[in-house]
């Protein structure tokens, strides 16, 4: 096909929008309700040209043989600039110094507001659960946030209400998330272009803990953030800091900078005792991991009847925090109530698994808070510590030591792989030379393998994103799974996709971020989770051994059946 | 009128006799464009969904008449129902299709029961063609007039427009190649199979004349020819063609065809007309319009959505006396806005009323303007 | 033109029903509205997220979710008839029936409301009372036609 855009001519070999034709020719179209991987809806309007002298979305619209393309026309430029000013009316509270797609589209096209609407819906401000907070003042309308909500992770939290200049987006009757079965994977905000959907903030409580004199606060940092800590710092994507992230940490005011990754491998050691178990016992089969808070909530509220096929382990960042504040507290002395435990995590539903029942061994909170990377990021971008000038730290020791297995939990496939070294070790009886179990690598949102070990056939299941879950857990509600083991990760890519991950999360940025997970994975030494030499310490001298009465009380959790919070039919009067 | 000619389905059994390609080219031929606002020829589009394989395909009837002014699918569906029945079953055997709804808006829900009879009696022959027909009643909303929106509204979803491509006829109805065809469209059908056709409009006439209703007169009728059936006790001022076509000064001359009322600024549309006399106030019956768009939008895109919104704040400034100069030309620059950028026909159309108000009769906007140059202004 | 999106707009989504408008339809004329609990059920019945229940409900100008008055009177109030005097008509309804337009009387419980073009514009004004066209009618004196329909629907409902 032959094109004409701002009179250059253009041969276009394949199907494309004019937006994504654009975009490959480096040509400028401002977008707000578009994004790579969803749909386009055209509903924003900031992307319409000139097509032939009418005007059109340049999302949606295809690409033609000999259509004359203006995409910068003094028309053009006028309506984007009335559609900005329809954009900024009303009560609308844009913080414009935040750092948002919108914002940067505002400055970027020098728009100002005008006299309002008064609209009137958006008074409300959902600030109801842990995780996430909902602004509606802020609502453009772009309609991404039910695209993933109800499509890509069919968890069906929120949709539109209303009409024309009453319409809302809004969980059913007026809810707030935490009434409507939302399981907080932040999904929402990692695609709203204004922060209308965002994660809560909890930068100032850390920031208080660190100026408390009576507290040691020791911070965990989750596989998946040292891969992108440098795109909050406009780094390119696929790049592994793990020891200036440190620094960085250090430098924040840290008391002692430890590693999640340490309890990623105690997870696989008391996961993969588990899964050995119930094959040898004959316990219920398949077993699913449970280190995904989002994906765990959704189970409790979707699939309530398949809870015992959960595993019992709690997830790393919560076998930090048990351990943290009783293994380690003794070790360097401390009294438990003294010590703060701080996660930074890729995830925004880690802010809700704080507060579960049973996260509180230590007689409090086992982890305080989480902040996420983005959050992580804005704090230092706002302290003006530059992650290029920075040297590397090692983490501090004790809890500081991680393989290669606990690296790969960063992305879909890698508890499942991480388990397999482990778990194939522990079924032949030998330390296998076999690391890489390449067939539950990758982006396929399902994923299946089957191996033979100790004589038996393994079969086993990777599912990332909700509706891919959901596909598994149907098949395993009608009887026709046939696995013994399943990994399902909440987030597209996994925790690399998470919803507290830096902007953009897209399957281009996950694809690089995966990249750098498995290069981390490969720079280790040590590459299996039982070989750990500070897991192996921490089993001998305080816990035992794997699936001991003291790791069960410290590392395994139980479920609840949430399907009641949303009206389960047998509640109610009819 | 040919309208009410009943012909007993003998055009049905004479289409059965040809093939669907000869059904369509003598459609074609007739050369009858969509009589629901959108001109569209008839016997092409039957002709595309005639070419997709099937064996699923969708004709849906839209009865969803909603453009203020029109009820002239409402005079077909409650005085010849039948007519419509046969045009539908016709339209279903030339382009293949299996399955068919009626779409039939809530406020239409008394004739329902008109449309049941007309297809009870005529079951053998719906059967004959293997086409199951269903009524499927709207609740309360113009935008489903579009005929995408009239497919999500079916599928049971907002009926909110979709894009286009995809296009009805490769993608329509749950996926399926659709046709979607106006009452009176298909109504024509029948007339057009049987022989005996000759063009003419149907024309729904209303507003302040003592003679409103439903007038069928041939193509090239003028303004005149229609206001003289109409017998307006006052001098008419103005002609509006329903909330989209935007409005005219009236002119007996007026050739109330779609180019001839396009040739001044206006759109024909489902040749709805409705008459006002000089004691109306223009900009009021804008104001009342754009009231109608802010309620009827969709909400789906920004344009249409807020700008409206824009539109009735100004005009109700305007019209309750606190109007300024500069609101001549923010409505000019919103309305131009709006109709360029919105996503679907509602939008696109939703401000011709105030454009073409503001071209013919525009002193009566300004008359409405303080002179003051008091406020200062943005833009 | 072969397909270039798979559209969330195009209606590919899964679950979809075409029964589900005219159920909504069924239980509101059963309850007057469409109530959480109703509209649980019927999610739950129809294996539809109760999200696309509600986005749905709250769509149409003719479904609520919210009790309104035993009878809902509709005045039409798009061009054709305000040209002949649905503004006055509103107000003299809202001085008789003692509400504004959008609320319900105490009393009779009739819901007074505008509504776009109804159809009926060679009669104009026109309204809708409950499903029943109302044409030509009084703008001075609604009070007549209005107890005269009202007793009308009555007499059909024993």
């Amino acid at each position: 096909m032959q094109v004409v855009i701002n009179e250059t001519r253009y041969q276009v070999e394949e199907e494309t929008s004019i937006l994504q034709l654009c975009q490959m020719l480096g040509i400028k179209i401002p977008h707000l309700c578009w994004h790579p991987d969803l749909t386009p809806e055209a509903r924003c309007r900031m992307c319409v040209v000139e097509v032939n002298g009418h005007v059109r979305a340049a999302c949606h619209t295809p690409v033609c043989d000999d259509m004359v393309i203006e995409t910068d026309s003094e028309k053009i430029r006028n309506y984007r600039q009335l559609n900005l000013e329809l954009l900024l009316d009303g009560d609308h509270t844009f913080n414009l110094e935040e750092d948002n797609e919108f914002s940067r589209l505002v400055r970027e096209l020098n728009a100002e507001g005008s006299l309002g609407n008064g609209r009137t819906n958006g008074a409300n401000i959902d600030a109801s659960s842990p995780a996430l907070i909902r602004d509606m003042n802020r609502c453009i309308l772009c309609g991404k946030c039910i695209q993933v909500c109800q499509f890509v992770q069919q968890v069906n939290a929120i949709g539109f209400s209303n009409r024309g200049h009453d319409m809302e987006i809004c969980p059913v009757f007026g809810k707030s998330i935490s009434e409507a079965g939302c399981v907080y994977c932040g999904q929402c905000a990692n695609v709203c272009p204004t922060g209308a959907i965002r994660e809560k903030d909890y930068i100032e409580e850390v920031k208080a803990a660190l100026l408390d004199p009576s507290k040691m606060v020791v911070v965990q940092t989750a596989p998946a953030v040292r891969v992108t800590l440098g795109e909050t710092q406009n780094l390119e994507p696929g790049q592994v800091m793990t020891g200036r992230m440190v620094s960085a940490l250090r430098k924040l005011g840290f008391d002692r900078v430890l590693d999640t990754n340490f309890a990623a491998d105690l997870t696989i050691l008391e996961e993969g005792t588990e899964l050995i178990h119930r094959i040898q016992y004959d316990k219920p089969l398949p077993m699913i991991t449970s280190c995904c808070p989002g994906w765990i909530k959704f189970a409790e509220h979707y699939y309530p009847d398949l809870i015992p096929h959960l595993s019992t382990c709690k997830s790393p960042q919560q076998m930090f925090g048990a351990i943290v504040k009783s293994y380690y507290a003794q070790k360097i002395g401390k009294r438990p109530s003294d010590i703060v435990c701080v996660s930074i995590m890729p995830c925004t539903a880690k802010k809700f698994e704080i507060t579960r029942p049973s996260m509180n061994v230590s007689g409090r909170r086992d982890v305080d808070y989480v902040l996420t990377t983005h959050e992580l990021g804005r704090w230092l971008n706002a302290e003006h510590i530059d992650l290029k000038r920075l040297g590397d730290s090692p983490f501090d020791p004790v809890m500081g030591m991680s393989t290669g297995a606990a690296a790969i939990f960063g992305s879909t496939g890698g508890v499942m792989e991480a388990a397999l070294r482990t778990v194939s070790d522990l079924l032949e009886g030998v330390d296998l030379q076999r690391l890489d179990y390449e067939q539950v690598r990758g982006a396929k949102g399902i994923k299946e393998s089957a191996l033979t070990l100790g004589n038996r056939e393994i079969r086993v299941a990777i599912a990332h994103g909700l509706g891919n879950a959901r596909i598994l857990m149907d098949d395993l509600r009608k009887g026709t799974s046939d696995y013994h083991f399943i990994e399902i990760m909440a987030c597209p890519g996994g925790c690399i996709g998470g919803g507290g991950q830096p902007k953009p999360t897209t399957q281009s940025t996950i694809k690089k971020r995966m990249e750098a997970i498995y290069n981390a994975d490969r720079s280790l030494p040590i590459r299996k989770s039982h070989q750990n030499p500070e897991i192996q310490a921490l089993y001998e001298t305080y816990l035992g051994q794997p699936g001991s009465d003291k790791a069960h009380r410290l590392l395994h959790t139980r479920y609840n059946n949430r399907k009641k919070t949303l009206g389960d039919l047998k509640d109610l009067e009819i | 009128m040919q309208i009410l000619k009943n012909t007993k389905f003998k055009a049905f059994h004479k289409a059965l006799s040809l093939s669907a390609e000869e059904v369509i080219e003598q459609v074609k031929t007739s050369g009858l464009t969509g009589r629901g606002g959108a001109h569209f020829p008839t016997g092409l589009k039957w002709q595309f969904i005639h070419k997709e394989k099937g064996p699923d395909k969708i004709l849906i009837c839209n009865a969803d008449e909603g453009e203020p002014g029109t009820f002239k699918d409402r005079f077909i569906i409650r005085n010849n129902p039948e007519l419509l029945i046969e045009g539908i079953a016709i339209a279903a055997y030339a382009i293949g299709a299996n399955r068919g709804y009626i779409y039939l808006r809530a406020e239409y829900k008394n004739l329902r029961p008109h449309l049941e009879w007309a297809i009870k009696n005529h079951q053998n022959e719906l059967a004959q063609i293997h086409f199951r027909l269903d009524i499927f009643m709207g609740q309360g909303a113009y935008i489903c007039g579009d005929e995408t929106a009239i497919m999500n509204s079916i599928e049971g979803y907002r009926g909110e427009p979709r894009s286009k491509p995809p296009y009805p006829a490769q993608l329509g109805l749950f996926g399926l190649p659709t046709c979607i065809n106006n009452v009176t469209t298909l109504s024509n059908v029948p007339l057009i199979i049987d022989g005996d056709w000759s063009d003419f409009r149907l024309f729904s006439l209303s507003g302040n004349v003592s003679k409103p209703g439903v007038y069928e007169l041939p193509p090239d009728s003028s303004a005149g020819d229609l206001l003289a059936l109409g017998n307006p006790s006052k001098p008419i001022k103005a002609l509006f063609f329903g909330c989209a076509g935007g409005c005219v000064p009236y002119d007996p001359k007026l050739k109330l065809s779609k180019e001839g009322v396009a040739d001044q600024g206006a759109m024909i549309g489902s040749f709805a007309v409705i008459a006002v006399d000089e004691d109306q106030s223009i900009p009021a019956i804008c104001r009342n319009i754009a009231e109608f768009f802010v309620h009827e939008s969709c909400g789906g895109c920004t344009p249409c959505r807020e700008g409206n919104v824009k539109v009735l704040n100004i005009l109700n400034r305007l019209t309750s006396g606190d109007g300024i100069p500069e609101d001549i030309d923010r409505l000019i620059a919103w309305g131009n806005f709006i109709q360029d950028c919105a996503f679907c026909g509602l939008g696109q159309t939703s401000n011709n009323h105030v454009l073409s108000a503001l071209t013919h009769f525009r002193k009566e906007f300004e008359e409405l303007c303080k002179s003051s140059s008091m406020k200062p202004v943005t833009r | 033109m072969s397909l270039l999106f798979k559209n969330t707009k195009s209606g590919w989504k899964k679950e979809s029903s075409e029964l589900l408008l005219s159920r909504l339809v069924e239980i509101q004329a059963q309850d007057g509205f469409c109530s959480e609990v109703r509209l649980r059920n019927l999610a739950e019945e129809m294996q539809l997220p109760l999200t696309q229940v509600y986005e749905v409900v709250t769509f149409y100008s003719f479904l609520r979710t919210h009790p309104a008055g035993h009878h809902t009177l509709m005045i039409c109030n798009s061009p054709s008839c305000f040209v002949n005097g649905s503004e006055k008509l509103l107000q003299n309804l809202e001085n008789y029936l003692h509400i504004k337009r959008g609320e319900t009387s105490s009393g009779e419980t009739i819901s007074l409301r505008c509504t776009s073009c109804i159809g009926c514009c060679n009669e104009a004004p026109a309204a809708l009372l409950d499903d029943l066209p109302l044409t030509k009618l009084d703008t001075q004196h609604p009070d007549q036609w209005l107890k005269e329909s009202y007793a009308n629907i009555k007499e059909h409902e024993i």
